[in-house]
Formats: structure tokens, C-alpha cells, sequence
């Protein structure tokens, strides 16, 4: 065991069991999953993404690159969490990843002996040929030995959930520069939201030793979040991660709300997407640790020097017994006091230039030895060593502002990226605005936090600023070792080299865009927070450039890895989208109704009765009820629009091809919409209530887009009309009530009204009474047959689908479902959603007629075009099989007999195709080059999809009753 | 009667309102002083055209765009809409929609945090006081939502999205750990 005996913000009391790769070890509450293997003596805990090299933990953070495992198994299972950010719970059961068979002996590591071929570019230029080889070999054998942990396959049984939050100022990061701002505005009254990623408060004052107000950090850090706490106006997250900044000040965060435990809670999310906007933001995020670029700065037992000082002063950890230290920064140098302090052996402290005290020794690591770390070398002097600290300068973390489209730029003073001009509304403060010392962070989380305030015309309480203890802050650069002996790395997750950086630019990617898509650096899942910068400026010094000139990439969100299932939140499987359900749908499925998806709503399909097997047969069955007695459909789903006003009639001719305006009160008219380019937009019916006032019907589909596209002609195009239009789909329950017996039914439900064809004529429309409520009634036919469409309002719905029922019991009224109407106007030749499919014209569906010379009408200009009159466009034409029998397929393609089946022969295709039982074939409707001129032609009907070829007639599409003698009945 | 909390308090009360009539308003062209003039007239409620809700009595109207309003009477009977039609004749266009929506109100304590995880408007009570109206969307289903008291709320969603939208609101009341009271109208 590596732990300390006393210190550290772990609680002893608190011991948790977990296990990794099966083995169990103990931790304490407060333990992330890397300290608690650290105080295991677990050294090895990964393998390198390419080479499969050894690897051990590097930081304490999320910018962590090797020591990625996965957590949980089974259905649990999340590969590549960073064990540096899970925090430890009792029960924890963690595994290695990448390796085979085991973490100590992985086979795939002759990857590293072969590593002179797999340098940067390798799979461009290896596996070019043969080019057929790639997706069947090449692709899988690459994507088997490379990657990272796999997902489980299973469906994830956890659910995930949402929240908005709204503030005066977001402080994104709860150190000292974020604590400072939020504490400042929070007393001043604003509403703060103050997020962090880590399970506790502080950011580096819970790794580094420092004094705040006389007092030890932790105490003064506790007082401010027992503050917080306890100022209404100020909310805390914490294991919040602000992943995205958006348009207009939005935010994206995501909080683990049950990831430390075992299971959550019956109805407990394990994560929560938090959407945030705020008037002002506090950038506080902090800055992350450069590794060095010498030989051998993989081996596990190389770390970041950030990294050991937590694990020592957070974790009360020994990360090794002789830790040495190679040091560009001040920060560096301080780990020593911290690690002599906890009692450990420094064996070494190495600076370029031997900056430090008396002791340090100036040099460069330029090797190091041992499975995990044994010695180091400095120049040509071994030192034996168990942990090599490395602390090779800050990189501020400044995503979130890019994200934003703020432009890092070069700061030679503290060798890093920095933004000058934040975006509009974010302040940075502390190490994210590139000011390292806890004094600035103080002091910038006060100022902004006050000019924020002043922003927002809100006065700040003075509250005096805390005194802090000096720190030091100074930041060197060194971007190569010279004399490295082995492979040194840049980017450790993607196994980026300083020899890749160096052939990259000897390629010609010399850009930083071009370096990072060729050396795949900072691609992977730490997006190369860590050693990015250290590639740039190895690029920059081989193209004698400056690193302000050469410049860095932007980063976009997410700034971390976000699970997938946290944006699908609730709306999974059958809640993947809102449902819509009709007034009569539990009646329908009483009644043995399949439904549908049609958009959102669920649509009967068909009623299946005892003794049917096929659906088929069902639909069969309901068709010639329809044709011979009567059947019940609900069309509710169907787009109800009411349009009133004075200029109502005026509105509805612009909208429709045909005249509307001179339709009588009482009667109703199909009508056809074009969009503005002469396509067929929508069909349906108008009916005149009075004067002032239509209901109009759109087609399931378009319901919405009709609704749209009348508001937008209402208020954009013709705003001087006065006209109101609002969808009224939802308030009323529609249903078609079609066949012979139709008009006896409708007289049974409706006995005080006289439905007789001289009274209620075909096309008829009446607002009338139903059990004391109101009623329409409309005379229209889609089937064809003698047939009404009564409307109530929608919470009488499944009383009127009973009462229908009940009415027509005598003789056997039937329900029927999509498919039947579908046979129902196939067999009528009438267009639908497959014809209506926004490629037709009026003359492609023969409604060339419908286009009014008498009036202007939207798309009436562009209808006219050339192309969209041209008879050799594919019109529309009823097909039925030459041998009685065939089955026609939707979609088939038509082409001449005798031509083969290649794209230059097509002629059109099948849209419709269905069983008719009164032709007792299979017929169809389909848009066919100069169709109307070729009835009694034969033609193929090919679909390479379902391997059908058929020999079709070209027919009239009205197959049944051409003269209409039924719907007029 | 609606709304009732439990008697421990806390937690989040939801009833249906099922006995409401109503009714889209929409001003006829350069009618909306008229309108206002008329409703005065004939309800005593001073019209404001804006996202608040008009009027403390059996009707109301709660603003949901320029010159448009979702009016509601209680206990309004089924040809209320007809009859709102010929009061406000020749400066309104009316159309029923009684049937249209579903209308729950939330109350309680969570009433607001468990709206607030729904829809990306502000909440708090000093973006959306006592009265004011939002038309926004809550879990992919359009929401009309009317704050009607400091923990109160009214959210109407179009009717066919009602199972939809309780499953949100017991998806999420679960996740809050919120326990989740459903109330009939008669109590």
C-alpha cells in the first residue's frame, strides 16, 4: 500500500471495495479510481492506442490519455472512462483495455517492435491496394488491434434526464477564480449558477498547499461552499461537466447524477443534460499540464507533476518512494517541498537550466528505464527513480470560449494560448486567462465577477479580498530533448511522436489543420488537451515559424466525451418521439386494430378477426365491406384548417389551383396546392361553414407544412388580407363512413337530419347537432362509394366510433384500416401520399384541369415551365399484370419489352400497387413517360430490389366505376 | 376541486382541467383596439395583447401570439365557442377548440422545478410572474404554459400528445425522486 498515513481529503472511515481486472482492492470515500490504484501500487493500467505500449496513469484529471478503462460490466459497461475522473464507490469493478490476453502480456504489442512502419500516415499509404481488400480485411483486422474499449451491445438499462437553467452569471469552473467570482456575485444577490466537474469544490486548491486568509485552503474553501449553500439566489453542481458553448449564450452540461454508485434508484437518471443561459459568464476552467517530449516519457511511472501533487496532498498517496522531478515551471519545483513534506525521497530535481535551489541538477531527461519506471537518464547519468514528475508548462483551458468563436493567440510570456478578446458576454478568469498564480485567480474572480454585476446593473457588496500566499508562477519551454534515446511522445492517447511531427512536416503538412488529420494528433478522446501545443511547436520550429504565426486549432464542442444516451434523454425506443393518438384508438385496438406510424400519429392498419391469419386477408375482407355493405375509418389524423374572416374566400383561391371563392355555403370541393415552384404541395377538401368561414383538409403528412405555409401567406405574402386561419385537427374526431349502406347508417345517428340525396347531395357539407353537441357533416367519397365524413369534437370520438358500431351492428358495419382505404382509391385511380410525393405535377396526376386560368394561384408561373408541361414527363397511369395473377411491386421500374433493365431505358415506376378484390387481381398506379397516350400498351415492370419482373398493361387509373355512379348514389 | 395539494404539502399535485370550453380568438385586421373595447364590454376584462393571461374569472385569456389568444371558460357548455363567436362578431374570428386541448395544472412545491426541466423559458418568478403565458415546446410536444399562482401552473399540450406528455411528467417526476399526486376533476 502507497497510502499515507494521515492527511489528504479522503475519508479513512469511509473504506470502499472495488476490483480492477478482477482483482480487488480497497480505497476510501474520496478516492477517484486512480488514486485508489495508486495507493494498490497499480502501476500498469493501459495499453497505447497503436503500439499497445505499457501504460500508466499521467494525470489527475479529464485530459487524461492513457489510464482509460472501462467501468462496470454487462449492460453497465462504459469503455474509455478516465479513471482519473471516476470517482470511487463501493463496488466499483473496473477493467483494462486494448490488450490481449492480459493487461501485463499483451500480444498486440509486436505493434510497437513494427512501429517504423506504423508511423504517421501508415494506413494511407499501406493499404491503398487492392482497393476491394479494404472493407472486407484491411478495415476489420485495423479496427480489431487498434481502438479502444468496446460498447456492450446491450441495451443500456439506465435513463437519462434533463434540465434548463437560467442565470445572471454561469461560473464555469469551482476553483479558486470560479469560487471567488461566484461567492462576489452570489452576495450581490445575482442568480449564479457556479458548475464543476469534480465531486468536490476547489479545483487546485485541493491539490496544492496554499493559505487563504490566514487559514489552510480546504478550510477557507469549505467556508465559501457552506456560503453558497446558503445564499438563495446561488446554485452549486457539482460532477457537472460544461461541455459546449452555443449561440446566444447557451451552454450544454451534463451531471452525473447516479455514475458513483452501483446501480441508481428506481426512476434515478444516471446522468442529466443541463441546457444553460446566462446573461454572463465566468470562464474558470483552469489550465492543464504539458508533458515533456523526451525519450521514454510513456513509460508508466511517468507523470504529470500536477498529477503527483494531487495524488500526494488530495489523495494521500505515495505515487513512488523516489520521485524525481524535471521541472519547467515554477509549479514544478514547488512539488518538492510537497513530496519531502509527505516524507518522500526526491532523488533528483532537473531543470534546463538549473533554476531551483542549491540541489537542482541542469539538464534534460533525455531516456528512461524499466517495465514500469526504474531509472531515468540525465545527461548520460542514470538516477534511479520510481516516478518521474514532469511539469513542462500550462496550457490555459480555454475550449469553451473557442467553442464561441474566440481565436486563441500566442502569449510568449507564459509560452501558451490565450484569448485576448474573449466572446461577447465571457470573462475569463485565473489559469483559463493564462494568470497562474492563486493571487490573479483570486483577483480575477473578484473583478469579473464585479464588472459582471456592473453589466448587469447590479451593485456589488465590497467584500475585502482574501489574502493568499505567494506563488510563484513562472513558466518555461522546452518542446524537444535533444539526444532522446527511444520513442517520445506528444500525443499519448494516438501515439503521436516527435518523429511523426517531424515527417508530417517532411510530407508537407505543414499546417496545423493538415498536422493533426495526418498525424491523427489531438483526435482522440482527450482531444489532446495535454500535449496538443507540444506538436504545434515542434511544427513550428521545423517550419522556422513562430508559434503566434503558426496557431493552434479551434476546438469545438463537446470539449469532453458525452455519452449518447445523455442528449437521447427520455426519447428512447418507443418514446424515441412524441405519439399521437387519435380519440378513437383505444376503441380501434379493442377491435383488433395493427397501427401505423403515419408521422407521429398511430393510424389503424387493419382489424384483424378471429380466423384471420394473413393481413391480407383482413384488408380484403374490409375493401368488399366497403364495396358492398359499409365500413367505419377514422380519418381524424387528416389536417383540419379553419379559415375565417372577410377575406377568407380571397386567402383560399391564392392557396388553392381552383376557385374557391365561388363555393356555396354548404357544400364542400376538392382542391389542389401547388409550392411556389409548380409541384403539387398538398390535396384535400374545402367546405364552406359560411360566408366568412372554411374548414379545409390537408393530408396526414402535410398537415403541419399546410398549416405553415398559410400562416406564412397570411402574415408575409399578403398581410393586407383579413383573414385568421388556426389548425382545429386536434379538436375534431373525423371518421369516413362509405358504402351502399352508408346513408342508412348516417340516418340512424343522425335522425333529424334529412340525408337524402336531393336534401345531402354529393359534395354536401353541414354543421349540425349530435347527442346534444356540435356535429359536421360533410358528403365526400375517397372510396368511391355512397359516402359521408362526420366530425364531433375529439373527446366524443370513441363515443361516436361506438355509436357507429352500435348503429350499423344490423348490417355488420366494418371497421376499416389504411390499407383498405389504400385498395379503396387505388382502384379509383385516386392520388395519394406515394403520387403526392413533391416531384409531381398537376398534369403528371391528369389534374391539369385543376390549374384555374380564371385566377392567380401559387405556383401558377412556374407550372407553366417547359419541363413541368412536357407530355414525355412521367404521368399517371393504372397498370394491371398482361397474366392474371402476377403480383406488380411498389416502386418497380418501367421500361419498354424487349429493353434491358438499365437506368437509359427507364420509363417511370410504380407507386401504388395493391390487391384489388373487385378486379380479383393485383392493379396498380404508376407514373409512366406519356402515360396517357399509351393505355393498352404492354411494358415491364422491373424491381431489382424484390427480384420481380412482370408484363404490365397500361390501363386507365380508375379501375372501378369510371363513371362515379356510386359516390353520387 | 382542482388542485388540491396533499395534505403534507410538498411534492407535485396534477389534475385535469376537463371541464373547460376553449376557444383560439384571433383579431380581425386592425381590430385588436376594437377587440379589447368589446371584451371589456361584455366580460369586464381588460384585453392585454401580449404573453399574459387576461382576466380572473370564469373566462380568461391567456395571449399566445400577436392578436391571438386561447380564451377558457369553466364549466362552459359544449357550444360555449358559438356563442363567444356572436360576442365578439365582426372583430374576432373564434374557433372551438374545447376539444381540442388537454389542460393539466401542476401545483406544488416541484410545480415549477419539474416545468422548468421541460421547457427553456425562464421560470423563475420574476421572468414569469402570476399570469404570464408562454407558448414553447416540453419534450417534443408544443405547450402552452400559463403560470395561474405562485405554484400553480396550467399546461395545455394539443390533446393527441396527452400520453406522450405524461410520460414525460412521470419520467421526470421520478428522476426528481418527486412524488407525483394525480388527481381526478371531482376530487
Amino acid at each position: 500500500m502507497s497510502r499515507l498515513a494521515a492527511g489528504g481529503s479522503i475519508d479513512r472511515r469511509q473504506p470502499l471495495a472495488f476490483t480492477f481486472d478482477g482483482k480487488s482492492y480497497q480505497g476510501f470515500a474520496g478516492d477517484t479510481l486512480a488514486s485508489a490504484l495508486i495507493a494498490n501500487d497499480v502501476r500498469l493500467v493501459g495499453r497505447s492506442f497503436k503500439y499497445h505500449r505499457p501504460r500508466g496513469i499521467l494525470t489527475a484529471g479529464a485530459e487524461e490519455p492513457n489510464a482509460l478503462v472501462t467501468l462496470r460490466s454487462g449492460a453497465r459497461a462504459e469503455p474509455n472512462s478516465k479513471a482519473t475522473t471516476v470517482e470511487l464507490y463501493d463496488g466499483l469493478e473496473a477493467a483494462s483495455q486494448n490488450r490481449w490476453p492480459s493487461l501485463g502480456f499483451d500480444m498486440m504489442a509486436v505493434n510497437g517492435l513494427l512501429s517504423p512502419i506504423f508511423v504517421a500516415g501508415f494506413y494511407y499509404k499501406t493499404f491503398m491496394w487492392p482497393r476491394r481488400f479494404w472493407e472486407r480485411l484491411y478495415e476489420p483486422l485495423i479496427r480489431r488491434a487498434a481502438g479502444l474499449g468496446a460498447l456492450s451491445g446491450l441495451p443500456d438499462p439506465d435513463s437519462y434526464d434533463r434540465d434548463h437553467a437560467f442565470c445572471d452569471l454561469l461560473v464555469i469552473g469551482a476553483g479558486p477564480a470560479g469560487l471567488m467570482a461566484a461567492l462576489t456575485a452570489g452576495r450581490a444577490g445575482a442568480r449564479v449558477l457556479i458548475v464543476e466537474e469534480d465531486f468536490a469544490l476547489g479545483g487546485r486548491l485541493l491539490a496544492e498547499r496554499h493559505e487563504i486568509d490566514g487559514q489552510p485552503a480546504a478550510d477557507w474553501v469549505a467556508a465559501v461552499a457552506a456560503e453558497l449553500a446558503s445564499l438563495p439566489t446561488v446554485r452549486v453542481l457539482k460532477r457537472t461537466t460544461l461541455f459546449g458553448g452555443y449561440d446566444s449564450c447557451t451552454f450544454g452540461a451534463v451531471e452525473k447524477v447516479a455514475d458513483h454508485l452501483v446501480t441508481p434508484a428506481a426512476g434515478q437518471p444516471r446522468q442529466r443534460l443541463w441546457k444553460i443561459a446566462a446573461k454572463r459568464t465566468i470562464l474558470a476552467t483552469g489550465a492543464v499540464e504539458r508533458p515533456i517530449s523526451f525519450g521514454g516519457n510513456d513509460r508508466p511511472g511517468v507523470m504529470q507533476a500536477s498529477a503527483v501533487e494531487a495524488y500526494v496532498n488530495r489523495f494521500a498517496t505515495a505515487p513512488g518512494k523516489r520521485i524525481a522531478i524535471f521541472a519547467l515551471t515554477a509549479s514544478g519545483l514547488r512539488l518538492a517541498r510537497a513530496l519531502k513534506a509527505a516524507g518522500i525521497e526526491v532523488p533528483a530535481i532537473v531543470t534546463p537550466d538549473g533554476t531551483g535551489d542549491g540541489s537542482t541538477i541542469a539538464g534534460m531527461v533525455t531516456a528512461t528505464h524499466g517495465k514500469t519506471l526504474r531509472s531515468i537518464e540525465v545527461s548520460g547519468r542514470r538516477i534511479e527513480a520510481d516516478i518521474l514528475a514532469m511539469a513542462g508548462g500550462w496550457n490555459p483551458a480555454i475550449g469553451i470560449a473557442s467553442h464561441l468563436g474566440a481565436r486563441p493567440v500566442w502569449d510568449d510570456a507564459i509560452h501558451a494560448f490565450v484569448l485576448k478578446t474573449p466572446p461577447a458576454g465571457m470573462a475569463l478568469a485565473g489559469a483559463a486567462a493564462g494568470h497562474f498564480s492563486l493571487g490573479e485567480a483570486i483577483d480575477d474572480g473578484l473583478r469579473e465577477a464585479q464588472a459582471a454585476l456592473a453589466d448587469l446593473g447590479m451593485p456589488a457588496t465590497v467584500g475585502a479580498r482574501p489574502a493568499t500566499s505567494d506563488d510563484p508562477a513562472g513558466v518555461g519551454t522546452l518542446w524537444s530533448v535533444p539526444g532522446s534515446k527511444g520513442k517520445a511522445f506528444v500525443d499519448f492517447q494516438h501515439d503521436v511522436t516527435v518523429d511523426d511531427i517531424a515527417l508530417a512536416e517532411r510530407e508537407g503538412f505543414r499546417s496545423v489543420e493538415h498536422l493533426k488529420r495526418y498525424t491523427t494528433l489531438g483526435m482522440a478522446t482527450d482531444q489532446g488537451k495535454a500535449g496538443q501545443v507540444n506538436g504545434q511547436a515542434l511544427l513550428a520550429a521545423a517550419t522556422a515559424t513562430a508559434m503566434g504565426e503558426k496557431g493552434t486549432v479551434i476546438a469545438r464542442p463537446p470539449d469532453r466525451p458525452v455519452a449518447i444516451g445523455a442528449f437521447a434523454g427520455a426519447h428512447t425506443a418507443a418514446h424515441f418521439r412524441p405519439v399521437r393518438l387519435t380519440a378513437g384508438h383505444a376503441w380501434a385496438a379493442e377491435n383488433g386494430a395493427s397501427f401505423v406510424d403515419t408521422g407521429q400519429w398511430k393510424r389503424a392498419q387493419w382489424f384483424t378477426r378471429p380466423g384471420e391469419s394473413d393481413w391480407l386477408e383482413s384488408v380484403t375482407r374490409e375493401a368488399r365491406a366497403v364495396r358492398t355493405g359499409v365500413g367505419i375509418c377514422d380519418v381524424s389524423t387528416l389536417g383540419k384548417i379553419e379559415v375565417a374572416g372577410p377575406d377568407a374566400a380571397t386567402l383560399l383561391d391564392r392557396l388553392y389551383t381552383n376557385m374557391m371563392s365561388t363555393l356555396p355555403v354548404g357544400k364542400a370541393r376538392y382542391g389542389l396546392m401547388l409550392r411556389e415552384d409548380g409541384f403539387v404541395f398538398d390535396d384535400g377538401t374545402a367546405a364552406r361553414l359560411a360566408d366568412d368561414r372554411y374548414v379545409i383538409s390537408t393530408t396526414t403528412a402535410n398537415a403541419a407544412r399546410v398549416m405553415q405555409h398559410v400562416d406564412y401567406c397570411r402574415h408575409v405574402l399578403w398581410p393586407e388580407l383579413d383573414a385568421q386561419a388556426v389548425s382545429v385537427t386536434e379538436q375534431w374526431a373525423q371518421v369516413a363512413v362509405a358504402g351502399p349502406n352508408a346513408r342508412v347508417l348516417m340516418q340512424r345517428l343522425l335522425p333529424d337530419m334529412d340525408l337524402s340525396n336531393e336534401a345531402f347531395p354529393f359534395m354536401a357539407s353541414a354543421q349540425c347537432r349530435w347527442r346534444d353537441g356540435p356535429a359536421r357533416l360533410f358528403r365526400l367519397s375517397f372510396s368511391g362509394e355512397l359516402a359521408y365524413e362526420i366530425a364531433v369534437p375529439a373527446d366524443r370520438g370513441a363515443a361516436l366510433m361506438r355509436a357507429l358500431t352500435e348503429a350499423g351492428r344490423s348490417f355488420g358495419v366494418t371497421p376499416y384500416g389504411t390499407e383498405a382505404l389504400g385498395v379503396l382509391r387505388i382502384e379509383k385511380g385516386h392520388p395519394a401520399g406515394n403520387e403526392l410525393n413533391g416531384q409531381t405535377t398537376a398534369h403528371d396526376l391528369g389534374m391539369g384541369r385543376m390549374l384555374s386560368a380564371r385566377k392567380d394561384f401559387i405556383g401558377r408561373a412556374l407550372a407553366g415551365r417547359a419541363a413541368l408541361t412536357d407530355p414525355m414527363r412521367p404521368t399517371l397511369v393504372g397498370l394491371k399484370p398482361v397474366r392474371p395473377g402476377e403480383r406488380v411491386r411498389g416502386g418497380a421500374h418501367l421500361l419498354p419489352l424487349g429493353a434491358a433493365a438499365r437506368a437509359e431505358h427507364d420509363q417511370g415506376y410504380v407507386t401504388s400497387a395493391c390487391f384489388s378484390p373487385v378486379v380479383d387481381g393485383w392493379i396498380a398506379l404508376g407514373l409512366l413517360a406519356n402515360g396517357p397516350s399509351r393505355i393498352g400498351e404492354r411494358v415491364r415492370a422491373v424491381s431489382p430490389v424484390r427480384g420481380t419482373d412482370v408484363e404490365v398493361e397500361v390501363c386507365s387509373p380508375i379501375f372501378f366505376d369510371p363513371e362515379g355512379v356510386r359516390l353520387r348514389g | 376541486m382542482v388542485g388540491a395539494l396533499p395534505a403534507a404539502g410538498g411534492g407535485l399535485a396534477v389534475s385535469e382541467r376537463g371541464d373547460l370550453g376553449i376557444a383560439t380568438i384571433m383579431a380581425r385586421a386592425s381590430s385588436t383596439a376594437a377587440l379589447a373595447q368589446r371584451v371589456a364590454e361584455r366580460f369586464g376584462i381588460a384585453l392585454i395583447d401580449g404573453p399574459i393571461l387576461s382576466g380572473a374569472g370564469a373566462v380568461r385569456f391567456a395571449g399566445t401570439g400577436p392578436g391571438s389568444w386561447l380564451s377558457f371558460c369553466e364549466g362552459a357548455d359544449p357550444f360555449w365557442a358559438c356563442s363567444m363567436a356572436v360576442q365578439l362578431d365582426g372583430v374576432a374570428s373564434v374557433f372551438d377548440q374545447s376539444s381540442g386541448y388537454a389542460v393539466l395544472r401542476l401545483g406544488g412545491a416541484e410545480a415549477m422545478p419539474m416545468l422548468q426541466s421541460g421547457a427553456f423559458i425562464d421560470l423563475h418568478a420574476d421572468a414569469f410572474p402570476v399570469g404570464a403565458v408562454a407558448v414553447t415546446v416540453i419534450a417534443h410536444v408544443g405547450a402552452i404554459l400559463i403560470r395561474v399562482g405562485e405554484a400553480q401552473f396550467d399546461v395545455a399540450v394539443f390533446r393527441s400528445f396527452a400520453g406522450s406528455f405524461w410520460h414525460w411528467l412521470a419520467t421526470s417526476a421520478a428522476a426528481r425522486g418527486v412524488p407525483l399526486h394525480r388527481f381526478s376533476e371531482d376530487g
